[in-house]
């Protein structure tokens, strides 16, 4: 696919990476000569420099071949503007990404209009509703979730392997598909043995997650009651606004900004706003950080936010989720203790990976912070490797990867052994990069 | 995580090069069987050699991850000197030159698309061999580090770095996003090309063996023929004209050839290097063929036009093919070929040299501080056509001037320690940092460089491998700091 990417931020360039590790054509207009260069000998895109909307690149002969324009600089009015250059120029689709604009009616020119904002603050509250989960993903329409969990020391799963667990936890519609140990992930098989804190990557539907808790320790019946968030963006009003229509929060705010706080007492009326320093243990502790079930650092910066989140941690508050936009950041964090990061290139990027169909591969994504893809695609008619019982064409497939939801007649199935993929299935596969390749063709 | 350098990931790589140095023999094979000549062994041998020590590499090594700045520069560098060492065995296995320092002066000098040889009877080496030489032309000329992208999955990511530093010129634009496909689009272009240029030449009267070996060795800008009076001994005005025409195509930038095939006509006349390349070319004929021609050197002016733009050409693209010794012209004629020698072809050509491309900058460079030094405050930007060129890049061309100049220095010195005379000294060393072929003196368009002493041909061939990958690549290696850790 031929893909031109607007803006050169973090977002775009994650974009530019992971679209062109897939096999698309990647053409980057930047701005800034300086990141131009720097990213020609980086990646295998083509970069083109260029102050603005000029005319001699949003031309025809560059943009009747594209079939996707992706606007992601930095301001807002520019993306859309260029998306309807874009759009007239000749590209097919056209997504926009606007921050602090509510322009959700501009929808004939633009195809797809992202809020970063509102992925990052649906999935924070995918992950205030399931506490015991590490990350959550939402798939088909969220019938199915994809969640990530810690196993717990109290766990009896410890130390027994995947073919004895499912003897003891004999769970209907719970597919484990990852386990990330360290700074691995491994697609696991019968003989892989539990360690503590192995992180599962688990579908299921909504019904049975608590029983994925159990099996890896937690009771199962945390609720979240008192977050603390600490942040003044856009962000924080979003996820304030959200968990409060909900209701059932006790939420704490604390900004270094006053006027923003005044914004926030305004607008958020069942929070309570603190103007003071984060950073600042004796007044966190004033504030009852130790009563908290969450603490949120969600300011534009990264080390800010790492840094209070270890001091919630250090205040014996063991749930934190910590913003980090530096997605080279993103694997360092376990090793530190912040278990649960979120980051909004990713959750952008995924959300505009979801819209992109690349021949018969409907979505894809990577798992955050790993080498494996998520990639959903439909099964072809001639494909070899139908009417096989799973256990048995796991054994075809290659070894790092693995079956993780099949989806027909429009309800998904998360599969056991006896299952079969049907030709014409749409089914969800996990897999290391290297591997993706051959699996698309076993199928495709 | 990335290592500064990978030796492991790189040898994998390098085993795959000689798998493909290995695997290309076959070709060479072939002819050698069909013309029935004594070289059949010898290209076995050669063969067995190299795919099995390539296999032995691939074996025993593995890519880790993703190659670094410094890898790429190792298995350019590497690759080369492997190819040019492979590439000799079949010379040296046939029998037909007896010494492994002459094989491997021949390799690299067919590989870097040079043309200068050792040998002092061409057409007694057998068919099969004569074809090798042409054919090592045609694999260095586009590069096969740029074949290896188009064709070989292997790479990955890091190859527009490997791309750049093959891909003769100071800056490499890419024609798609993808280097894999530029690569491949480059050798379409290419292979196309030399495909008309065969036909051509078999209308011109040559035989088919000797329309591919003259098109290998002209698409290339390489020099190297299969008779020993080189394009004279056909003397046929039509293949004059034939193989100056495609010299001059092999010395413009490919990327130029392509956007003109796919329809836009116009792409050579917007481009100013391309201009600047025709306007040297055709002034220094110019010059030449009425500075032979006024002082009768020829007869008719048509005559010295035929051998005046012939030999500017050739020299010019540093192709090297000769059909008038230029050692019997006038002292202007003489003193405007090594001076195009120099020049070269341009950039993203097959052509050698230090590219018109480069000379453009430094003389504009050099105008604008005349003009700084009556304008002290004005700000002027160094255009080319109406591309600003940044100053990283000036300064880096700068840098390549004088670091082509001093090579060419220290080299003519080195060579005059062996024993030779100054011109040839300077015309020996000048043709082979060039990759031109003949020089002047005694290695000029109708000696050959046989009676140089071992080590100075080590020193030449190492210098054609230095001046074919632009110096930088090969000197970078060659620093402290690559090495160490830090």
């Amino acid at each position: 696919m031929n893909i031109i990417i607007y803006g050169a931020g973090k977002t775009g360039q994650y974009l530019a990476k992971i679209m062109s590790s897939k096999g698309n054509d990647i053409t980057l207009i930047e701005s800034n000569p300086v990141l131009c260069n720097k990213l020609r000998t980086l990646f295998d895109i083509s970069i083109i420099e260029s102050q603005g909307i000029k005319k001699d690149v949003f031309n025809r002969e560059l943009f009747s071949k594209c079939d996707l324009f992706i606007a992601v600089s930095s301001v807002d009015e520019m993306n859309i503007i260029s998306c309807s250059a874009a759009k007239k120029t000749g590209a097919k689709k056209t997504v926009a990404r606007i921050r602090n604009n509510d322009l959700d009616f501009m929808d004939e020119q633009i195809d797809l209009i992202i809020h970063p904002e509102k992925e990052l603050s649906r999935e924070l509250e995918n992950l205030l509703t399931y506490p015991s989960a590490v990350d959550v993903y939402e798939l088909y329409n969220r019938k199915i979730m994809l969640i990530s969990t810690l196993v717990s020391k109290n766990s009896d799963i410890v130390g027994k392997s995947l073919g004895e667990i499912s003897k003891l936890y004999p769970l209907n519609n719970v597919r484990i598909v990852v386990i990330e140990r360290g700074i691995k992930a491994h697609i696991p098989r019968g003989d892989f043995i539990v360690k503590e804190n192995d992180k599962f990557f688990v579908v299921s539907d909504r019904e049975h997650l608590k029983d994925i808790f159990k099996m890896t320790g937690y009771n199962g019946g945390e609720k979240t009651k008192n977050i603390m968030i600490h942040g003044n963006g856009k962000l924080v009003e979003t996820i304030g606004l959200e968990l409060e229509n909900r209701g059932g929060f006790n939420i704490k705010i604390i900004t270094e900004d006053e006027t923003r706080a005044e914004h926030f007492s305004e607008t958020l009326i069942n929070s309570l706003i603190v103007h003071c320093e984060a950073t600042d243990i004796n007044i966190l502790a004033a504030e009852g950080i130790i009563e908290m079930d969450f603490f949120l650092a969600l300011t534009e910066n990264d080390e800010t936010n790492i840094v209070t989140s270890l001091l919630a941690n250090h205040l014996k508050v063991n749930k934190t989720i910590t913003r980090i936009e530096k997605t080279d950041y993103i694997p360092i964090t376990r090793t530190i203790g912040l278990s649960r990061c979120v980051n909004s290139s990713i959750s952008t990027s995924n959300a505009i990976m979801r819209f992109v169909k690349h021949g018969k591969v409907l979505s894809s994504s990577t798992l955050k912070g790993t080498n494996v893809v998520m990639i959903t695609f439909q099964v072809s008619t001639d494909s070899k490797y139908v009417d096989i019982p799973l256990y048995e064409l796991q054994e075809k497939i290659p070894k790092d990867s693995i079956i993780g939801v099949i989806y027909r007649d429009s309800k998904p199935i998360v599969p056991s052994g006896n299952d079969i993929i049907k030709p014409g299935d749409e089914i969800t596969v996990f897999s290391e990069k290297t591997s993706l390749s051959k699996v698309e063709n076993m199928f495709g | 995580m990335v290592k500064t350098l990978n030796t492991s990931s790189v040898f994998h790589i390098l085993g795959y090069l000689i798998l493909l140095i290995g695997i290309m023999q076959l070709l060479p094979l072939g002819i050698s069987l069909l013309y029935k000549d004594s070289s059949s062994t010898g290209i076995i041998i050669s063969i067995v050699l190299s795919i099995l020590s390539g296999l032995l590499i691939i074996r025993f090594t593995k890519k880790e991850s993703e190659l670094s700045i410094r890898d790429g520069f190792l298995i350019v560098g590497l690759g080369w000197l492997f190819m040019a060492l492979y590439g000799a065995l079949p010379y040296f296995f046939s029998g037909s030159i007896t010494s492994f320092t002459d094989s491997f002066f021949e390799s690299m000098s067919g590989f870097t698309t040079t043309g200068a040889s050792i040998l002092t009877d061409i057409e007694a080496m057998p068919k099969g061999l004569l074809f090798w030489r042409a054919f090592t032309h045609w694999i260095g000329g586009m590069g096969i580090i740029v074949l290896s992208l188009a064709i070989l999955p292997i790479l990955g990511v890091g190859g527009m770095q490997l791309f750049k530093t093959e891909v003769p010129g100071p800056t490499t634009d890419k024609l798609t996003p993808r280097v894999k496909n530029t690569a491949k689009i480059l050798w379409i272009v290419y292979v196309g090309i030399t495909f008309v240029e065969v036909v051509f030449l078999l209308f011109g009267g040559m035989d088919l063996f000797d329309a591919i070996c003259h098109s290998f060795a002209t698409m290339a800008t390489g020099g190297f023929s299969t008779k020993n009076a080189s394009i004279k001994a056909f003397d046929s005005s039509y293949i004059d004209i034939v193989i100056t025409t495609f010299m001059f195509i092999a010395g413009a930038n490919f990327a130029l050839h392509y956007k003109f095939l796919i329809g836009k006509f116009n792409s050579y006349w917007k481009d100013f290097e391309f201009k600047t390349y025709l306007f040297i070319s055709l002034g220094v004929t110019f010059i030449i063929t009425f500075s032979n021609y006024l002082s009768g050197i020829f007869t008719s002016v048509f005559e010295s036009l035929r051998y005046g733009i012939f030999q500017t050409i050739s020299i010019g693209t540093t192709t090297g093919f000769v059909t008038s010794d230029y050692e019997q012209w006038t002292s202007l004629s003489q003193i405007l070929i090594l001076l195009i020698m120099f020049i070269g072809g341009s950039a993203g050509s097959t052509g050698g040299g230090m590219k018109v491309i480069r000379i453009i900058v430094v003389i504009k460079h050099s105008i604008i501080e005349l003009k700084k030094m009556l304008h002290p405050n004005a700000v002027i930007p160094l255009k080319i056509g109406k591309r600003i060129i940044p100053k990283e890049i000036t300064f880096s061309i700068m840098g390549f001037f004088l670091l082509y100049i001093s090579l060419f220095v220290i080299i003519s010195i080195f060579m005059t320690i062996l024993g030779l005379d100054i011109l040839t000294a300077a015309g020996a060393s000048a043709s082979c940092l060039g990759n031109i072929g003949p020089g002047l003196g005694n290695v000029g368009p109708t000696d050959n460089f046989a009676f140089i002493p071992d080590i100075g041909k080590w020193v030449l061939s190492i210098s054609m491998m230095v001046g074919r990958l632009e110096i930088y690549t090969i000197l970078v290696i060659l620093t402290r700091g690559f090495w160490r850790k830090r």
